[in-house]
């Protein structure tokens, strides 16, 4: 420990060189994948995969900063003082793997200890007087305003800024794709929807549930896989049997699956069209 | 205008009366920290409500809304009654700790608080509601509040609107959901701004909870916790969402800084309510379900390291199952199968 305080500045320095490596592998070298899902959620790559994903609960920079993966070090350290923290250390790590490689979908999941780990941080550093050094909590805590400025301004604001000018136009306006559905549209109108949940909020028109990425439609006694076994046409002719007029789908789910897209190319004909969101009647 | 009234006034009774009852009850087992315990308890009475009207709506189905109400509403009057005497002490503290933590400047950090929770308020009226998942579960939460019944179904499909809620999950998110949409029908359209911005809130409510509870530690600690806390990107970038995922973590946090607090507490009254907490979390998402889990393991293996006596252990599974994850059980055997179905 005391050797840590003589040679803090560079072990803050060592520590920022690879987080400077993880931030621009995993959010400015481009890879090429064809898994669009993957390629939104940033793991469409082997090193994000493993990085985001998998041990994103210690490496994914951009959400949880820049000394998330301290927590190994730290538990080590703590582990070596008491053999139930060594256990607890254990246990810990078991879970954290356990969410990696279950969740590693969704940062989401990863999330759940990032406020525990940097409280840990935190008291560690603190607990070792080395917040004493006013000039270490300066730079401490500046080295977190500042990623998280840099992350806020590359990749929030733009999100956000899309995110709800889309909904603005898809929810209030007066020309949005729930008010054409409910105005024009029979009321004994059956639809398919595409894992939009939006369109049972919004709408008053019965839908079956269905989801283009699992092939799964949804009924009140079972789950049919629509395009597993059947051609087109027998897709066409069980959609007919269950009396469904029209499809409800985002342009992007679309590319989940190509069956699904052929389908719609191909057997129905958009009718109308709010940015991503679309309706189409079956031919 | 009438719903940022309503809004504030449900806010009040939420967030402000209801967990007065619980804070005073927590304050038992916490040393010389009110502020820790009322923070603690702001974000605890809504899931407590949600929990209550979950098994109302299990095992008193179809009766009217008023029914529920008049009973969640009297389940914090009995708890407020039975601590009357404590009440009034644990107010006094409270102002008193309030007032030596911040000075001078006491006046200026409760107005400042009050303008948090106002520009929260309009947010929550003013946030578009984007978020696909929640949609999910508020619809799911609206289908609970027409049919104000809770079964444990194979399918959980909706025959009038052909919805299926593929969700793996507790009640008590999709029952905050019912819960704004039955009081808010007495008053206007039933709405949703509670539910829109209920992240928001948790999201202060977490670091309310950090701040006062390391303020004991050291002022400094706390400060900087607040700060990293803030800058980290997830945290700013979830908060700003409609999403369960601060409730959940608040609950996995108030769980873990209560256990810290008493490692060594043995007594029945703590660990019931420990473990309900730890029930509250688990219910909110299966991934705080299979976490607690671990998290009973490991206190459960304190407890016998220390020669503990075995009964304590079974008392915390039954808190634990009762505060929420006997949803789990329920799911798994009678309902959709949870994570096991095939």
């Amino acid at each position: 420990m005391e050797k840590l305080k003589k040679n803090i500045w560079l072990v803050l320095i060592s520590i920022l060189l690879v987080d400077f490596v993880l931030i621009y592998f995993q959010n400015f070298y481009n890879y090429s994948s064809n898994n669009i899902d993957y390629v939104n959620r940033g793991i469409e790559s082997n090193f994000k995969i493993i990085t985001n994903g998998y041990l994103g609960i210690f490496f994914n920079v951009k959400y949880f900063g820049l000394f998330s993966w301290l927590i190994i070090p730290i538990g080590i350290y703590y582990s070596k003082k008491n053999k139930y923290y060594f256990f607890l250390f254990i246990l810990f790590l078991i879970i954290a793997l356990i969410i990696g490689f279950l969740g590693y979908i969704n940062f989401r999941y990863a999330y759940t200890f990032t406020i525990p780990i940097q409280l840990i941080i935190a008291y560690f550093l603190f607990s070792n007087n080395l917040f004493s050094d006013k000039n270490f909590t300066l730079v401490f805590v500046f080295l977190y305003l500042a990623h998280f400025v840099f992350f806020v301004s590359i990749d929030m604001i733009p999100k956000y800024y899309n995110r709800i000018q889309s909904n603005l136009n898809t929810t209030s306006n007066k020309k949005s794709i729930y008010k054409y559905i409910d105005e024009n549209i029979k009321s004994d109108s059956v639809f398919l929807v595409n894992n939009i949940p939006q369109f049972y909020y919004y709408t008053k028109r019965f839908g079956y549930f269905y989801w283009c990425k699992d092939d799964e439609l949804f009924t009140n006694d079972k789950r049919i896989k629509l395009f597993n076994t059947q051609n087109l046409n027998s897709v066409h002719k069980e959609l007919k049997q269950l009396k469904v007029n029209y499809i409800f789908s985002d342009t992007l789910f679309n590319m989940y699956s190509s069956s699904f897209h052929k389908y719609l190319r191909n057997y129905t004909k958009p009718i109308y069209r709010q940015e991503r969101l679309v309706v189409y009647q079956l031919k | 205008m009438l719903n940022f009234l309503t809004l504030l006034i449900s806010y009040f009774i939420l967030f402000i009366l209801f967990p007065l009852p619980i804070a005073v009850f927590l304050n038992r087992y916490i040393k010389n920290n009110f502020l820790f315990s009322f923070a603690a308890s702001i974000g605890l009475a809504l899931p407590v409500s949600a929990l209550l009207l979950n098994y109302l709506l299990i095992f008193f189905p179809h009766f009217p809304k008023s029914f529920y109400l008049g009973i969640i509403l009297s389940f914090f009057l009995v708890v407020s009654i039975i601590q009357k005497n404590e009440f009034k002490l644990f107010l006094n503290s409270l102002f008193i700790e309030f007032k030596l933590l911040f000075g001078k400047y006491s006046l200026l950090c409760f107005l400042l608080l009050i303008v948090a929770v106002f520009l929260q308020v309009s947010y929550s009226i003013l946030k578009p509601f984007t978020e696909h998942d929640s949609f999910e579960y508020a619809i799911q939460g609206r289908i609970f509040a027409k049919e104000l019944s809770i079964e444990y179904l194979k399918n959980r499909y909706d025959i009038n609107s052909g919805f299926y809620y593929v969700g793996l999950h507790g009640y008590i998110y999709p029952l905050i959901y019912s819960l704004e949409n039955i009081y808010t029908s007495y008053f206007l359209k039933p709405s949703d701004f509670l539910f829109r911005g209920l992240n928001t809130f948790y999201s202060f409510f977490i670091l309310l909870m950090t701040v006062s509870y390391l303020k004991n530690k050291s002022i400094k600690l706390a400060l900087v916790s607040l700060l990293i806390i803030v800058f980290t990107y997830s945290f700013i970038f979830t908060a700003l969402q409609t999403s369960l995922d601060h409730l959940r973590i608040f609950l996995l946090l108030v769980f873990l800084f209560f256990w810290k607090e008493n490692f060594n507490e043995t007594k029945i009254g703590f660990i019931l309510l420990l473990f309900i907490i730890l029930g509250l979390s688990a219910n909110i998402h299966s991934l705080n379900m299979i976490i607690a889990c671990f998290l009973l393991f490991a206190w459960s293996i304190y407890q016998l390291i220390n020669k503990k006596p075995l009964h304590l252990i079974i008392v915390a599974c039954f808190a634990f199952l009762f505060g929420g994850s006997f949803h789990y059980l329920l799911d798994t055997f009678f309902g959709t199968g949870w994570i096991f179905k095939l």
